[in-house]
């Protein structure tokens, strides 16, 4: 077999998140569209239509690479099989980034297959910055960690989300993934400041923004990723550009999946606050960082 | 307090799958949400996920017993199987089996095997790829050699038999063939069925089986040579069936290699 000839593009402004259902759409129209991201979890397999698609979308387009199956914070050990594969799938990719969540997800292979808080405690940040010390040099390249929405403190938890969440970064020598929603929903369940949190993060090591839609429950804001993205998820994330410059950012879709052109409608939006953003981003004089 | 890290998973991923825990323990009340309901949030994420593994894995089951039941049923196979990989591709090898002992599907004895069909497509449609087989290669092989070669099977093809017209039940339930009410006596009295999941290429395939082709697959996934099969076959049907089973083995993708 030869070897397909991947796209080369810059990474750079707003991306989308690939999509079984839009494969079709995105191959037979080649959108504008700077970059996908394809979540590495369901190419994981040993062959098949997924790998397919991802090839013939890798050729147009500049991809990175989102798992959900690190479990960065568990307590059982790191997965080797699945660090193995992703390590395969890199070689054959050749994403631009490789990224996971500041999360656990099992417990003595019992798998919740879901994203579930750290404790905010010495101990636990200890844990997770060895583990992510121990990808990094297993994959032979730095990750980008992303911030998880949470429904529960546990009592146990001594720092703050940012505060825990911007440690793990620095110590670990890693690179940070910041979902605005995330940040948004989480805030809201759990009261505090989304500005200040904004404000701890090491600016230098944000690679990349995400954007989606949460559902309202009433009693609690759910990251569902099934909505468009909602009003206050566009301020903050004005808010967080304002603050750290023109960082590219992914808009993402998982459950009630729409057409493809309200993903573009999305991402349109997106990438007109980054440039509104980088005029005014460059009127400031103490603004020497460039994107 | 500070609870290690261990103790805290634990309780925690048992909470998620339905055991009783101490959630005030270790859960703080935030917002609105007593330690229990913020507990509940997660454990009901973890149930639609699941849930909703199942239901795209099996989507003939779920459509053969209804949103409502399926969902039903999911709730208690998760509490007895909990997902033990990252993947959710992985979940619900287990769901067959469950079915067949679950009471309330007890007249409804086919569902076991709609859902093995369903399990073994899904894994065969995540094999790997491989490469046609080239059926001029045999033109290789010097004559008084070719009794002695051993074929062998793609390592995506499963095959599979069943009591019922499951191939059928599944064809007409995924809209692949129109409907038909079909009794249940009278799949009982259309007998046994034998059929295989494969892929040519990347499309992956169901199809029933005759019973000299059955027969074949059977013998080569054993792995007898083909001189044991054709003589073995042809002591139980005629010299056309054999001849036309092993030209369809050969051209439906069936055979991967020989030796």
């Amino acid at each position: 077999m030869s070897t397909p000839e991947f796209c080369s593009s810059p990474y750079d402004g707003v991306g989308i998140g690939l999509r079984s259902t839009h494969y079709q759409t995105i191959l037979d129209t080649l959108p504008k569209v700077p970059w996908f991201e394809a979540l590495t979890d369901n190419y994981m397999n040993e062959g098949g239509l997924p790998l397919h698609h991802l090839e013939q979308v890798r050729t147009h387009y500049p991809l990175t690479f989102h798992g959900v199956g690190m479990s960065l914070g568990s307590a059982d050990p790191l997965d080797q099989n699945y660090l193995k594969k992703l390590k395969a799938l890199i070689a054959r990719f050749q994403p631009i980034h490789i990224s996971d969540h500041l999360c656990w997800t099992s417990h003595l292979g019992r798998h919740s297959n879901d994203l579930l808080p750290m404790p905010y405690t010495s101990a636990a940040l200890r844990h997770v910055v060895e583990r992510i010390d121990q990808v990094q040099s297993f994959l032979g390249q730095r990750i980008l960690v992303e911030n998880v929405s949470s429904y529960l403190s546990y009592k146990m938890s001594v720092m703050e989300e940012a505060e825990f969440f911007a440690e793990v970064v620095k110590q670990a020598d890693c690179l940070m993934l910041c979902d605005i929603n995330n940040i948004y929903v989480s805030a809201s369940n759990h009261q505090f400041d989304a500005i200040s949190y904004l404000d701890k993060m090491p600016i230098e090591r944000i690679k990349e923004m995400h954007l989606a839609g949460y559902e309202n429950q009433g009693e609690f804001l759910l990251d569902t990723h099934g909505e468009a993205i909602h009003p206050p998820v566009w301020d903050l994330y004005k808010q967080a550009l304002n603050r750290f410059g023109n960082v590219p950012t992914l808009i993402e879709w998982d459950t009630n999946i729409p057409t493809f052109d309200v993903l573009l409608a999305e991402r349109e939006k997106a990438q007109n606050c980054i440039n509104n953003c980088v005029d005014e981003y460059s009127k400031e004089p103490s603004n020497g960082r460039t994107a | 307090m500070d609870v290690p890290l261990e103790n805290l998973f634990e309780q925690f991923i048992a909470g998620l799958y339905g055991e009783s825990i101490d959630a005030g323990a270790l859960i703080s009340a935030s917002g609105n949400l007593s330690p229990q309901e913020q507990l509940s949030i997660y454990r009901g994420s973890v149930l639609g996920n699941l849930s909703q593994a199942l239901g795209d894995i099996f989507p003939v089951v779920k459509a053969c017993v209804g949103d409502d039941f399926f969902n039903a049923m999911a709730v208690k196979y998760i509490a007895e199987n909990p997902s033990r990989s990252s993947s959710l591709d992985d979940y619900g090898e287990q769901l067959p089996k469950f079915i067949s002992l679950f009471p309330p599907l007890q007249n409804f004895p086919y569902l076991e095997d709609v859902a093995l069909l369903e399990w073994h497509w899904h894994r065969t449609f995540h094999r790997r790829d491989e490469v046609a087989f080239d059926a001029r290669s045999l033109g290789l092989v010097q004559e008084q050699k070719m009794d002695s070669i051993t074929f062998q099977l793609p390592a995506s093809l499963t095959l599979l038999e069943s009591n019922y017209p499951v191939v059928k039940i599944w064809e007409m339930t995924s809209g692949l063939v129109p409907e038909q009410t079909i009794t249940l006596a009278e799949t009982q009295a259309e007998g046994r069925e034998d059929f295989v999941i494969w892929r040519v290429d990347l499309e992956t395939k169901v199809q029933v089986l005759s019973e000299v082709e059955a027969a074949l697959l059977k013998a080569i996934q054993k792995g007898d040579s083909l001189g044991t099969i054709c003589q073995h076959a042809l002591s139980y049907y005629p010299n056309e069936e054999v001849n036309e089973a092993l030209s369809a083995a050969v051209a439906e993708g069936w055979i991967a290699s020989y030796c």
